[in-house]
């Protein structure tokens, strides 16, 4: 190439840089200007995000006690109370009881979850899915006593199902070592019966208690 | 410059180098692999329920259980696929998929397959969800959009393109990744505010007078009587529960003070092993030690791998060296 010299020698001037160039420099000196704006927006964005998160998380209100849809539950999940996995559902609040009383006269108690399931994080999905069949839900009751009656070596005489509710006995009020006794902390309902000769599942009422 | 201007551009200086100044792409490599084991552990203990929990006609009507999911389009790569052979077939699938994000081989599609798969499981049944669920999916759903493949990978990473002025930048320090550090530092708040609303939430007397610390997981019809009958808590209840309150509720305070930083992490951590192994809840607590790592800065984290890498034999684990 020549010189700067020479070349105002022959006339020659180094072209002006072409449109494309000049749009190209200018693009790059805003794209510095862009990426900021878009840094700015974003960590915007992530505080606005977390700060709504931590007002409805999952769309339950720790703080208000409130419940609010949310549109996407699982993308905004904040569990509350299990920072240590103590929540109440992981220990299932409820479960469910069964009494068996055999063709050879014996009675047989039981549970669910089965309390033998190990290890404790099988024992957690099925303590989850006993706290949802205690519910009042007559049709889950009805398709868990299949489930049961198919697991057993013989057809039973008589088949009793109870469901079993965790409540709070004590307040904090009360001391530790204070207490009469009477708070009871757990209720059990009768859900209904099953009749091994007629093969009929008679439900109870929400009301009886035992 | 006058001052009302030079404060607001510290500020924002401030501001940018909260949100985009870390260099930790270790910490976001380590927690890949701790949330991939945890969530391989429980996707191969799931597979002992695999039949009872997903497959129609068990234990409970997926139609009726499938009520109370709270979203409008409840997708489950389970209902796409009919007959046991084929459910197992999804299982295995996602059990490979977790042991390819361990060994990092391509986290970003690895991690957004598994989101899908985890969701799966959860809108398949709903009613076995646990919480440890939402804190994997979480966590995932951070690591999959992070650079969190970038080190100790198994894949090799690829060579950065040489660039003029390399042997000037050859000694100086690595450029932060922008978008790594700001998916860190959300996971950062995140964890602070689960802490603080956890606090929050435990105010409860179940929790402070230690009963839910004393409550038989494994219950039985004697259990049961055994509970009616004794009603008084041990002191030694009531004093734990109120020292993981405490700690949970100054988390958010303290982390954020380096001085005090390493000295919580630790009592956090050993409180997790504690409730881990005492009450069985190791999956869950080891997701949150996992988590804690968020807060530990990357060169301490590089230097640890330094030191360990030649005792845990991992010299084929790829660095990235721009990383």
């Amino acid at each position: 190439m020549l010189n700067e010299r020479k070349q105002r020698k022959k006339r020659v001037y180094p072209a002006a840089p072409s449109r494309i160039r000049r749009f190209i420099a200018r693009l790059s000196e805003r794209l510095y200007v862009v990426r900021v704006a878009v840094k700015v927006g974003l960590s915007l964005a992530v505080a606005a995000h977390l700060g709504m998160v931590i007002v409805l998380p999952g769309g339950w209100n720790g703080l208000m006690q409130f419940d609010a849809r949310a549109t996407l539950p699982h993308l905004t999940h904040f569990p509350v109370s299990d920072a240590f996995g103590f929540a109440d559902g992981q220990f299932g609040k409820g479960f469910i009881l069964y009494r068996i009383f055999t063709q050879e006269g014996t009675t047989l108690e039981g549970v669910f979850p089965d309390s033998n399931i190990l290890p404790y994080l099988r024992f957690d999905r099925w303590a989850a899915a006993g706290d949802v069949m205690s519910r009042d839900q007559p049709e889950l009751h009805a398709i868990l006593l299949d489930y049961i009656l198919a697991h057993l070596p013989s057809a039973p005489v008589k088949l009793e199902m109870y469901a079993g509710q965790w409540v709070d006995g004590r307040s904090v009020s009360t001391g530790v070592a204070e207490g009469d006794g009477s708070e009871r902390r757990y209720r059990l309902t009768k859900l209904g019966s099953h009749d091994g000769l007629t093969r009929l599942w008679r439900p109870s009422g929400p009301k009886m208690t035992e | 410059m006058n001052d009302a201007l030079r404060r607001w551009d510290d500020w924002g200086r401030g501001w940018m180098d909260f949100w985009f100044g870390l260099h930790s792409l270790t910490a976001l490599a380590l927690m890949r692999i701790g949330v991939g084991i945890v969530l391989l552990y429980s996707l191969f203990v799931f597979s002992f329920d695999l039949t009872p929990h997903l497959a129609p006609g068990n234990w409970g009507d997926l139609a009726i259980l499938r009520r109370d999911d709270p979203l409008a389009w409840p997708f489950s790569v389970f209902d796409w696929v009919d007959g046991i052979g084929w459910i197992w077939t999804v299982h295995l699938m996602a059990m490979a998929i977790a042991a390819a994000f361990v060994m990092g081989i391509l986290p970003n599609v690895t991690g957004g397959a598994l989101i899908v798969l985890h969701l799966s499981y959860a809108h398949r049944n709903p009613a076995v969800l646990i919480t440890l669920d939402g804190l994997l999916l979480v966590a995932l759903v951070y690591l999959t959009l992070s650079p969190c493949g970038k080190k100790l990978s198994l894949l090799p990473a690829r060579r950065p393109k040489p660039r003029p002025y390399a042997v000037i930048m050859q000694d100086a320090q690595p450029p932060p990744s922008a978008w790594g550090s700001l998916i860190l530092r959300t996971m950062q708040i995140h964890l602070c505010a689960l802490y603080f609303l956890s606090a929050l939430a435990s105010l409860t007397p179940a929790w402070l007078t230690g009963e839910i610390l004393t409550r038989y997981r494994m219950q039985t019809w004697e259990n049961l009587e055994a509970i009616q009958s004794s009603i008084a808590m041990p002191v030694w209840a009531v004093a734990f529960a109120h020292g993981l309150t405490l700690l949970s509720l100054f988390y958010v305070v303290f982390v954020w003070i380096p001085r005090f930083r390493y000295l919580l992490l630790t009592v956090i951590c050993a409180a997790h092993v504690i409730v881990g192994l005492v009450w069985g809840l190791f999956a869950y607590n080891a997701l949150m030690i996992v988590l804690n790592v968020a807060f530990v800065e990357s060169r301490q984290l590089d230097w640890l791998r330094e030191k360990t890498e030649p005792f845990l034999a991992l010299p084929w684990l790829h660095v990235n060296p721009r990383g």
